[in-house]
C-alpha cells in the first residue's frame, strides 16, 4: 500500500494554490486563509478514511473550506491572529493571483479586480476559472442550482469586463 | 481535477483569457510545511495504516474546527518521535472546562449554532521502550466551537 501522506502531498501541490486561492475569499490575511486549507484538509482526511483514504474530490474541498470559513470568521483566536499579522502583511505585496507574464496591464486589474467582486460572485469565479469545476458541481459545493451558478458566473465576467474598461481609460486618459 | 463544462448556455468571454493568463499564488513554504507535517503525523498515526495499525489498534482522534495549528504542533512532535525509540500508548483531546457561550450564529445551512468557548486540552502519552518511562506531551488552548443547539452535550 503507498504512503497515503505521499499521496496527499502531491494531491496538495498541485491543488493548494487553487485552495488558498478561495480560502482568501474567507479569511482576512494569507495566514488565516493557510489555516482554513489546513484545517479543511484534516477534516478531509477524516472524511476520506472510510473511502479508502484517498485524497477527495475538489467541489467537496470547496466546499469544507467555505463551511470552515464561517467557523473561523467567528473565532477570537482567528481575530487574534489576523491582529498580529498586519504588520507581517505590509512587508511584502500581498497577493491573490499571480500574472503569468510579465507587465501584463490587463491581467493585473483584473487581479485587483477579482479580489473586490462580493464573496458570492468571487467564489464562483474561482471554482470556475482556477478549480475547472462545472456549473454542476459549483452548484452542489455551494448549494445552488447550476443555473444560478451559471448567472453568477456570467455576472461577474461582465462586472470584471466592465471594470477592465473603466480602468484602462482612466490609466490612459492620465498619461 | 479537470472536468469540462457541459453547459451550452455560457459562450466564451474576452474577459477569460485575461484570467487564464492569471494563476492562484503559492501556499507559502511555511503553510506547506504545516500541513504535511500534519499529513505526516495523521499517517502514522492513522489505524487504517496496516504498518501502524499493530501499534496504535486503539487510536481515535477526535477533533473540532479551529484547532489545526495546535494540531500540526502536536503531529510534528509525533511523527520526531515516532521515528526514534518512543512507542504511542495514547492521544486523547480532552474538552476540559466550558468558558461561556458566546451566542447564537446560523450556519451556511441555515441552521443554528451556539458558539461555545472551550478549554481544549491534548495531549500525545509516549512509552519509551528501553526505560519503560512514559512521556506526555500536552497541548492546551481554548478555542470557540460550534455546537447545533439540539446537541449541546460535550
Amino acid at each position: 500500500m503507498e504512503n497515503p501522506s505521499q499521496a496527499w502531498k502531491e494531491w496538495l501541490t498541485e491543488n493548494g494554490p487553487r485552495l488558498l486561492l478561495f480560502a482568501r475569499g474567507w479569511a482576512t490575511s494569507r495566514e488565516d486563509a493557510e489555516d482554513l486549507v489546513q484545517d479543511a484538509i484534516l477534516r478531509m482526511w477524516h472524511h476520506q478514511r472510510d473511502k479508502g483514504g484517498g485524497p477527495p474530490d475538489l467541489p467537496l474541498v470547496f466546499s469544507t473550506i467555505r463551511f470552515c470559513g464561517l467557523n473561523h470568521h467567528r473565532s477570537e483566536s482567528r481575530r487574534r491572529k489576523r491582529e498580529e499579522s498586519v504588520i507581517y502583511l505590509n512587508d511584502f505585496q500581498d497577493v491573490w493571483l499571480d500574472t503569468v507574464l510579465e507587465d501584463d496591464e490587463e491581467a493585473v486589474i483584473l487581479r485587483d479586480a477579482v479580489q473586490q467582486l462580493s464573496p458570492k460572485l468571487r467564489d464562483v469565479v474561482v471554482m470556475k476559472v482556477w478549480g475547472n469545476l462545472t456549473f454542476q458541481q459549483i452548484g452542489e459545493s455551494l448549494a445552488i442550482s447550476h443555473n444560478t451558478a451559471a448567472s453568477r458566473y456570467r455576472y461577474a465576467l461582465e462586472q470584471l469586463a466592465h471594470e477592465l474598461r473603466r480602468m484602462k481609460e482612466t490609466r490612459h486618459a492620465n498619461q | 481535477m479537470q472536468t469540462s463544462d457541459s453547459s451550452p448556455t455560457v459562450k466564451s468571454h474576452p474577459v477569460e483569457d485575461v484570467l487564464a493568463r492569471l494563476m492562484p499564488a503559492a501556499i507559502s513554504a511555511q503553510g506547506q510545511r504545516g500541513i504535511e507535517s500534519m499529513l505526516d503525523g495523521l499517517t502514522a498515526s492513522c489505524p487504517a495504516w496496516p504498518v501502524e495499525r499493530a501499534r496504535h489498534r486503539s487510536r481515535k482522534w477526535i477533533w473540532s474546527g479551529g484547532i489545526a495549528a495546535s494540531i500540526a504542533a502536536i503531529s510534528v512532535a509525533a511523527a520526531q518521535i515516532n521515528d526514534h525509540r518512543y512507542r504511542l500508548v495514547g492521544s486523547p483531546t480532552i474538552y476540559e472546562q466550558q468558558l461561556g457561550s458566546e451566542g447564537i450564529h446560523e450556519d451556511a445551512e441555515g441552521r443554528l449554532m451556539e458558539a461555545v468557548r472551550l478549554r481544549i486540552v491534548e495531549e500525545g502519552r509516549y512509552k519509551d521502550i528501553l526505560s519503560g518511562r512514559l512521556i506526555t506531551l500536552t497541548n492546551i488552548q481554548e478555542e470557540t466551537i460550534f455546537l447545533p443547539l439540539a446537541d449541546l452535550s460535550i
